[in-house]
């Protein structure tokens, strides 16, 4: 790392270790590192830092191997940019084909899942996304609740819930034994697996007897399905009163198992309110913190987070 | 004035008369123009993308696939990413276009 690399991260040696980790195996990459680290106010290091010793905690003993799996997830993403900037679409529509072509790819998905791991540190829009949830829903949020997560993957946001935001009990919910036997790894790793359950739920199946949440979190999942406002729609049934959704979704993102293609947080907006929530809070985190407007102009990828409540 | 498909349209039939260098550069630096938000452009050789702020990694896709439309044809993955300034563009697009 430069000099102004190493001032920067000064002070914050998990955030030191994980970027002199990746920088390590991708010596060209800094100079991007640079200007996202760059970019981050005195909170947002902090995030990243926080954010830099989980990570850490659950790629414990493999860490050069995520960070190359880190450097093999940008080359698939440049893949899609390519292909994305050249047809104005994602590469898949339907289920059938994400399925047969990255889901039920074991080696594909093991590496992906480490790639995105190390991606919530060190891509401005993520750990943005992180920053927000923090500080934006630990307002809302009354401490003791009970939170539900589908698709929680490595398992931050619900250990985030479990120890800053102080809710009591978390569940986990997936479509897949292997996914939740990750997030259970993941929370047993970092000591809050005592207050998880884990359990194969469909959320188009919800019930309007379904057990009743105070928090439900979607994020980065609704751009995988076929049909995301029938989900909404069904898990409405599982929010209590009072209680909130947090949604995270990507815009102009190109991913090998990205179905739905959203161009502007009115449309997530709009997403929401289709599947039965207003809105009450969103913000936008853009790719290496570029202005939203230019952002959207040329369809770089930004993450929208939103704290919904049922309409 | 020329709409963008009307140029491309105009650039695909020049193809067989092989387009003059400066006519490349020419439609180039509008293309540059464009992708990179600048309001204007001396053209050189030697451009690189430590001579243009805007020219980083995200907008670099979008010059390529610029250039694949406005020129009709496609650029190899590694053609993308091996291009040191934009007089070596110059030479692949006259050799895509030969």
């Amino acid at each position: 790392m430069n000099t102004e690399f190493q001032q920067l991260l000064e002070g914050r040696p998990a955030l030191q270790k994980l970027v002199q980790l990746v920088v390590d195996v991708w010596p060209e990459h800094e100079s991007f590192l640079l200007t996202s680290f760059k970019s981050r106010t005195p909170d947002l290091l902090d995030t990243s830092d926080a954010m830099a010793d989980v990570v850490l905690r659950l790629a414990a003993g493999r860490e050069v191997q995520v960070a190359k799996d880190y450097v093999w997830l940008c080359e698939q993403i440049r893949e899609e940019e390519i292909n994305f900037a050249r047809t104005d679409a994602y590469r898949y529509s339907t289920f059938a084909e994400t399925n047969a072509n990255v889901y039920s790819d074991d080696a594909f998905m093991e590496r992906y899942m480490h790639g995105l791991l190390y991606s919530h540190v060190l891509w401005y829009m993520h750990v943005s996304s992180l920053h927000f949830f923090r500080q934006r829903l630990g307002a809302r949020v009354k401490p003791g609740g009970k939170v539900m997560e589908v698709g929680s993957g490595h398992g931050l946001l619900i250990y985030l819930t479990l120890t800053e935001l102080g809710m009591a009990e978390a569940v986990a919910w997936d479509i897949s034994e292997i996914s939740l036997a990750q997030t259970r790894h993941a929370l047993e790793s970092l000591g809050t697996a005592d207050r998880a359950r884990y359990a194969i739920q469909d959320m188009h199946k919800v019930q309007p007897d379904a057990e009743k949440f105070d928090l439900i979190i979607l994020s980065h999942l609704l751009e995988h399905l076929e049909d995301p406002v029938d989900a909404l729609q069904k898990l409405r049934h599982a929010v209590a009163k009072g209680g909130y959704l947090f949604v995270n979704v990507p815009l102009n993102a190109p991913m090998p198992d990205h179905l739905q293609l959203w161009r502007d947080p009115a449309d997530v907006i709009k997403l929401l309110e289709d599947g039965g929530f207003r809105t009450l809070e969103i913000a936008s985190h853009t790719t290496q913190a570029l202005p939203l407007p230019k952002a959207l102009k040329r369809k770089i990828a930004v993450t929208c987070s939103v704290i919904a409540e049922p309409a | 004035m020329h709409t963008p498909a009307a140029k491309a349209g105009a650039t695909r039939k020049m193809k067989k008369d092989q387009m003059e260098r400066s006519e490349i550069t020419e439609q180039l630096t509008e293309i540059m123009i464009d992708v990179f938000d600048l309001d204007e452009l001396d053209y050189r050789d030697d451009l690189s993308a430590a001579d243009i702020e805007e020219w980083d990694s995200l907008s670099n896709i979008r010059f390529m696939v610029s250039v694949e439309k406005a020129f009709g044809f496609r650029l190899s993955n590694s053609e993308i990413e091996s291009l040191d300034n934009v007089g070596e563009m110059v030479d692949l697009i006259q050799q895509k276009l030969a």
